[in-house]
């Protein structure tokens, strides 16, 4: 099917919850309801794509998982970047600059 | 690294995998209650937060599925979906299920037992280092005959060769020595071999050492033994003091010095002990009794080395004429020698045998799935329908053969496990035999052969099914669009009835072979006849001396006086279970070695040929009187080709070289092949053992009463005489001659075996198509039946089909046959590998079979009710 689309899409998504959890510890929608607000509403993130992302990264091993209590003080999954995906976000981030400068060069150039 | 984190991960998923759905549900519980709430505090009721909640979700299996794929666990999981598939399948379907994992059970089963057979017998490497550097080393006779060598020739070849770098011998006919155990005697089983005989092999002591060379340099060997692991346990228990030890053979004392290797194995006697035998160059040059092999040197090839060897024997032709003119020299791979090529040839038809009936069984299953494959076609188009794409469905195809053939797998192993304790326990001349088992390579095998099946017969289903008839087919049901499916299950049938003709054929020709095995006159009487072999100590009874011919002719007399005994005889040679003794003759007056023709000969006393039973033609038997001992008695084909125009008796032979005896011919008798079944009657020369003072002789005590009665009376009669003589082993004539069918009676019990299942195969997958074939046309016989077709002729109609499906495969069958039959070729006594009765006979079996597979499903088209048929529609 559409492979190379979704490919795209996932992985801006992986560097978008790895860079929220740069922040500290969250649960999956609080990630969700965070990258919406930091972005002024424009990404709203899927849930059919936000957990089974989390639980690829997880099986990475670029973030962890643990049960704690939530905000509300209920029982909730909270991940957190590893040293691995730490590492990962800065590879992950400098590539995504210089894509998007590069995208961004020809839109405004060619 | 990150391989294994993966691995180690989607281990976890698998083996943790409820609580990870649980810890799912509650994460994705979670986040929907979270959102709930949000929207709740930004003011909407709870029904309709939730119901926006929700929506905004999507369906949760779908994201749960999405998640379970990102744990890696998505084929895991579809395999056991589709195993729990085909376990289901197999209960809902337990006649299809019992036939199908039955046969490829017993396909799969006498597979594995031929191939562990065949295995010990012959794949496997033979017990010694590097045995593809070992060669066996005879001499030819003028003749052209492979031949043993003689001691001085073995000792020039020995020092002379340099393509082989060790030359390990040992005796034709080895002593037997007797073991003191406890105030008795017990009769072993030796090999008598050269001191390299063990370091040429390879081969380690697992206890103390074996036979050192430089001890035994020319001269007298040493009293030392070497025991065979079999001996070991057999005589000492397993006892690991033994080493060391002093034992008591024939009253002299030997000291053990090692035991052999559990796995060692050397030709077809089980040897309980290894005596050393030093070859001396004063030996008699002409006197051949020794096997032997070589190690190949570095670097030299088998030609190589036979090109030398050749050389060798042409220059002692040159310095010895007298013994050695125009003898030659032989090498040959070792396991060649040691198995023969006629059991190598018996193996490979067996092995060939198994995988035609693996291969019917697989077609036989193909059958049986394509025909499920025809029903199942409304499940698999729906599936189509509904998305399933077809490599899934081809792969849960395959699973589900696979399932088959690992329960039809399972199933062979415990058919195999009860069968191979059989084989191994058969009394077989066969090296090795007692090794065969159910090990590591068999198991192997096993698998390999289970994996293969299963792809031979579901493929054919699993392409079948998910290509035929492309959409619209759930509509048309009924009408024949399977047309290719049923047409490749035609084929199959007749494979399998083709397969079944092979192999009956084969079956027919061995039984047809081993019937004239059977009724082989050996030119004398087997019946009524006991044999007690004798060896004599040679301490107390020095050979060429008196001692052994007071007590043979002593013993004869007191056997003779027993009542039922009718007469007492004996010979060197036990018959079909001794190896032949022979030498060379000529008219006293030739000189020329090439002129002397090759005979058997056997020392006997005068009342042998009585008590076997062998006509005397001419003249009178050997004399019993000393000093005759240049008398012979010869048989008739000799004296016909020495003598063609006069009578035999008063002429006179030459024996072996040119100032060798001349023996004086005093009686002629009737032509014996006594050493096989189906061998040539052999000109034979027979010596007064009276003359010879032999220490082993085999004594044939015939009387009218059953053989066996008289065991203990001629037990008793040598205690008496000779209290410290160990007892002498006892069998009948009858029985010896069926010990020498046993190796041919083997092979056609396997293949009639196979054989027998191929035909019951056959006749199932002739019974199952026509069947089918008469169940989906029922509807047009209604429609017959309604116009007036008689019972008679709807069946004529079935058996038509049935005929065709016969002949088809008839004729293949026919064709493969005629080709493979002269691979055995070897194997057939009197009997043409084209027998045309043979083939008659098949063909008549098959159509038999066959019709009796197709009647029932014939009878019930004739008895088809048109009014019930048609208002099924």
């Amino acid at each position: 099917m559409s492979e190379e689309r979704a490919d795209i899409l996932q992985g801006t998504l992986d560097l978008l919850i790895l860079r929220t959890l740069r922040a500290g510890a969250m649960h999956g929608w609080s990630i969700s309801q965070r990258i919406q607000q930091v972005s002024d509403d424009v990404l709203n993130v899927q849930q059919g794509s936000l957990y089974p992302s989390l639980h690829r990264l997880k099986r990475r091993g670029w973030i962890a998982s643990e049960w704690g209590a939530s905000e509300n003080n209920r029982r909730a999954k909270f991940y957190r970047l590893t040293e691995e995906g730490e590492a990962r976000l800065e590879v992950e981030t400098e590539r995504w600059q210089l894509l998007s400068s590069a995208v961004s060069q020809v839109l405004q150039n060619a | 690294m990150g391989l294994w984190r993966d691995l180690a991960f989607r281990l976890g998923a698998l083996t943790r995998r409820g609580l990870l759905e649980d810890e799912l549900d509650e994460e994705l519980r979670f986040h929907l209650e979270m959102e709930i709430e949000r929207r709740m505090a930004a003011g909407e009721s709870r029904a309709e937060a939730s119901r926006a909640a929700r929506l905004d979700f999507g369906a949760p299996e779908s994201v749960k599925e999405q998640v379970r794929d990102a744990w890696g666990v998505r084929l895991a999981d579809e395999t056991r979906r589709d195993l729990q598939g085909a376990l289901r399948l197999l209960i809902t379907s337990p006649a299809f299920s019992a036939i199908a994992i039955g046969s490829l059970a017993v396909g799969l089963g006498t597979a594995t037992v031929i191939f562990s057979l065949a295995d010990s017998v012959m794949l496997r490497p033979l017990p010694f280092a590097d045995p593809a550097g070992l060669v066996s080393l005879q001499e030819v006779t003028p003749g052209g005959l492979p031949f043993s060598l003689s001691e001085p020739n073995l000792l020039d070849f020995e020092r002379s060769s340099r393509g082989l770098e060790g030359i390990g011998a040992w005796v034709f006919s080895p002593p037997r020595p007797a073991l003191e155990v406890n105030g008795t005697r017990l009769q072993l089983l030796s090999e008598a071999v050269t001191p390299a005989f063990f370091s040429v092999l390879g081969v380690e002591a697992q206890l103390g050492r074996t036979f050192d060379p430089e001890e035994m340099r020319d001269g007298e060997a040493p009293r030392q033994v070497v025991l065979s692991d079999h001996g070991w346990r057999r005589l000492f228990a397993a006892d690991p003091a033994v080493v060391g030890r002093a034992i008591d053979l024939d009253g002299e004392l030997w000291t053990v010095i090692g035991v052999l290797p559990e796995d060692f194995s050397f030709g077809t006697v089980k040897q309980d002990v290894f005596l050393p035998f030093v070859p001396r160059a004063s030996s008699q040059r002409g006197n051949h009794y020794l096997g032997a092999f070589g190690r190949l040197a570095d670097g030299t090839s088998l030609e190589q080395a036979q090109e030398e060897l050749r050389a060798l024997g042409d220059a002692l032709a040159q310095r010895h004429p007298e013994s050695n003119g125009g003898w030659g020299v032989l090498l040959r791979p070792l396991d060649r020698f040691l198995l023969g090529d006629e059991n190598r040839r018996a193996h490979g038809v067996l092995l060939g045998a198994s995988a035609l009936l693996l291969l019917l069984a697989c077609a036989n299953i193909s059958a049986l799935l394509l025909a499920r494959a025809a029903d199942r076609r409304d499940e698999i188009q729906l599936r189509l329908c509904l998305g399933a794409s077809r490599g899934r469905l081809r792969r849960q195809m395959m699973v589900e053969s696979l399932v088959l053939a690992m329960l039809g797998g399972a199933c062979a192993l415990v058919l195999a496990a009860l069968a191979v304790p059989w084989v191994r326990g058969l009394d077989v001349a066969l090296p090795r035999l007692d090794q065969v088992s159910l090990g590591g390579r068999s198991l192997v095998f096993l698998a390999l052969a289970t994996v293969v099946s299963s792809l031979l017969f579901g493929l054919a289903s699993a392409l079948r099914a998910t290509t035929a008839g492309d959409g619209g087919s759930l509509r048309s049901r009924r009408q024949g669009s399977d047309k290719g499916s049923r047409r490749l299950r035609s084929a199959l049938v007749m494979s399998e009835v083709a397969l079944a003709m092979v192999l009956t054929v084969g079956a027919g020709l061995l039984l047809r072979s081993f019937e004239q095995l059977r009724a082989f006159d050996s030119g004398f009487d087997v019946s009524g006849v006991l044999l007690a072999r004798f060896d004599l100590p040679p301490e107390r009874y020095p050979e060429e001396g008196e001692a052994p011919r007071f007590f043979f002719d002593r013993l004869i007399e007191r056997l003779e006086g027993l009542p039922g005994v009718e007469a007492v005889g004996g010979s060197t040679v036990s018959p079909f279970r001794d190896g032949g003794t022979m030498n060379v003759v000529a008219l006293e007056t030739e000189v020329e070695l090439s002129a002397f023709l090759p005979v058997h000969w056997r020392a006997v006393t005068s009342d042998y040929f009585e008590a076997l039973g062998i006509p005397l033609l001419r003249g009178r038997s050997v004399g019993s009187e000393s000093d005759r001992h240049l008398e012979t008695v010869i048989s008739a084909s000799l004296a016909k080709r020495l003598w063609p125009d006069r009578d035999a008796v008063g002429e006179r032979l030459r024996w072996r070289v040119p100032d060798g005896p001349l023996l004086e011919v005093v009686g002629v008798v009737g032509d014996v092949q006594d050493l096989e079944l189906g061998g040539e009657r052999a000109a034979m020369v027979y010596w007064a053992q009276r003359a010879m003072g032999r220490l082993s002789l085999t004594l044939a005590i015939r009387t009218g009463l059953e053989p066996t009665a008289l065991s203990s009376a001629v037990r008793d009669a040598v205690r008496e005489m000779d209290p410290l003589l160990a007892a002498p082993a006892l069998s009948t004539l009858s029985g010896q001659r069926v010990e020498a069918l046993a190796r041919p009676l083997l092979s056609l019990r396997l293949v009639a075996f196979s054989a027998l299942i191929a035909l019951l195969l056959a006749a199932a997958g002739v019974y199952g198509m026509v069947a089918y074939t008469v169940s989906r046309r029922q509807h047009e016989m209604g429609v017959r039946a309604a116009i007036g077709a008689l019972p008679r002729q709807l069946i004529s109609l079935v058996i038509r089909d049935a005929a065709a499906l016969l002949a088809g495969g008839l004729a293949g069958g026919l064709v493969v046959s005629l080709g493979l039959v002269e691979t055995l070729r070897l194997l057939l006594y009197q009997t043409s590998p084209f027998d045309p009765q043979v083939l008659a006979v098949v063909v008549a079996v098959l159509v038999a079979v066959g019709l009796v597979a197709s009647s029932l499903p014939a009878l019930r088209a004739g008895r088809v009710d048109p009014i019930t048929v048609l208002r099924q529609d």
